[in-house]
């Protein structure tokens, strides 16, 4: 009689001794109670099971062996100087640099894109600037020295005044301004 | 083995203290070597030279062990993983000799039953150790089939009688996945050893 295909899986977690949910274990077992094909194969796979460990074992680790095998590594570890509370050095890692590297170009290259973007206006101007007369270029370019001559103008205006102060032609007498009226009061020379 | 104790030594070796350190091997290593037995295709030599491999990864390591988990779920990680690299770089190593010198495949033609037998006046019973070195055979055939994975989760439930929760957390696996790793491996290994069933 064969065991049954549907109890395949609890028949090898019970082999294995890992049926642990109560109610599946109490179904299992009621049902070994009943069938002779799961019970059988059980029985086979329990005992496969127990062989195959006992042909896997090792063989036992000497006394001599074990000593060997400890005293072995804790001269390798005291020789290799390792202390294990201090992380081991990190090792250098390409991709994250590679990453890193590229971030960076990617940054640079944005800021000077954006630096280009930002001096368009600037540009404008230039080009405004070389679209104006000619007249008007010159005035700009010699600004300092045309407000230099207004001033040097205003001095001489300033000098040429004569002592007596900037009074008006009606409040100067008549013989210092060099006219003389006539009945009508017209000015002649 | 009273928890207090274990994370005491486990504090003392992190600090550098040599007898925490050998009192930790002593403790360990056999069941170490038990693992490494396994899992180094159960070639005893093998077997000592990978447990002490991986007692010194523990070791070198110490600082990495946070306390989240016991500290034997964190070695058994550790071993686990040292077995594995020295089973991979000894595969990939035989690969490369047999592919450049395949003269050497006929060489190895030898019947390790016969070779592994005891010698007469050892007053055993001759018939049993045949089977015994047959089943012996049998199995290890049988754990070559299978993947690496179920190969690793089937030696660390039968032999370790390890859980599947605690298998999950010495390979890094899911508990699903040890699950159907080791319903496929015992699968494989019940039909690959039947005949020893019976018997």
């Amino acid at each position: 009689m064969q065991a049954c295909r549907n109890q395949n899986e609890i028949l090898m977690l019970d082999a294995l001794g890992e049926l642990n949910d109560p109610r599946m274990r109490r179904e299992w077992e009621n049902h070994l109670k009943t069938c002779d094909g799961c019970r059988r194969e059980r029985a086979s796979m329990l005992a496969l099971l127990g062989r195959v460990k006992d042909a896997g074992m090792p063989p036992e680790l000497s006394a001599e062996q074990a000593d060997a095998m400890a005293k072995t590594i804790g001269w390798k570890l005291r020789n290799e100087r390792i202390k294990p509370f201090q992380e081991t050095p990190r090792r250098f890692r390409f991709m994250p640099v590679l990453a890193a590297a590229c971030a960076v170009i990617v940054v640079v290259l944005g800021g000077y894109r954006l630096q280009q973007h930002l001096s368009v206006p600037g540009n404008e101007m230039e080009m405004s600037a070389d679209l104006m007369l000619p007249e008007d270029l010159e005035i700009i370019k010699n600004y300092d020295l045309l407000k230099d001559m207004d001033t040097i103008e205003k001095l001489m205006h300033v000098v040429d005044i004569p002592d007596n102060g900037p009074g008006t032609e009606e409040d100067a007498p008549e013989e210092t301004q060099g006219m003389l009226r006539d009945e009508n009061g017209k000015k002649y020379a | 083995m009273p928890s207090a104790d274990e994370d005491e030594l486990v504090r003392r070796a992190r600090e550098n203290d040599p007898a925490a350190v050998d009192q930790l091997i002593r403790r360990y290593q056999k069941k170490v070597y038990s693992i490494a037995y396994q899992m180094s295709g159960s070639d005893p030599e093998d077997a000592r030279d990978c447990a002490q491999e991986a007692l010194i990864q523990v070791f070198r390591n110490l600082a990495r062990f946070e306390g989240r988990s016991r500290f034997s779920t964190w070695l058994y990680r550790v071993v686990v993983n040292t077995c594995l690299d020295a089973r991979r770089r000894r595969r990939r190593w035989l690969q490369m000799i047999f592919t450049r010198r395949p003269e050497k495949q006929d060489a190895v033609d030898t019947d390790p039953v016969l070779d592994n037998l005891p010698a007469p006046e050892d007053g055993t019973d001759p018939v049993s150790n045949v089977s015994g070195e047959e089943l012996k055979r049998d199995v290890t055939d049988a754990m070559r089939r299978l993947s690496d994975k179920q190969r690793t989760v089937f030696q660390l439930k039968v032999f370790q009688e390890m859980s599947i929760p605690e298998i999950a957390a010495a390979t890094g696996m899911a508990e699903g996945t040890v699950k159907s790793h080791l319903f496929r491996a015992t699968q494989s290994v019940r039909d690959q050893l039947r005949c020893w069933a019976e018997i």
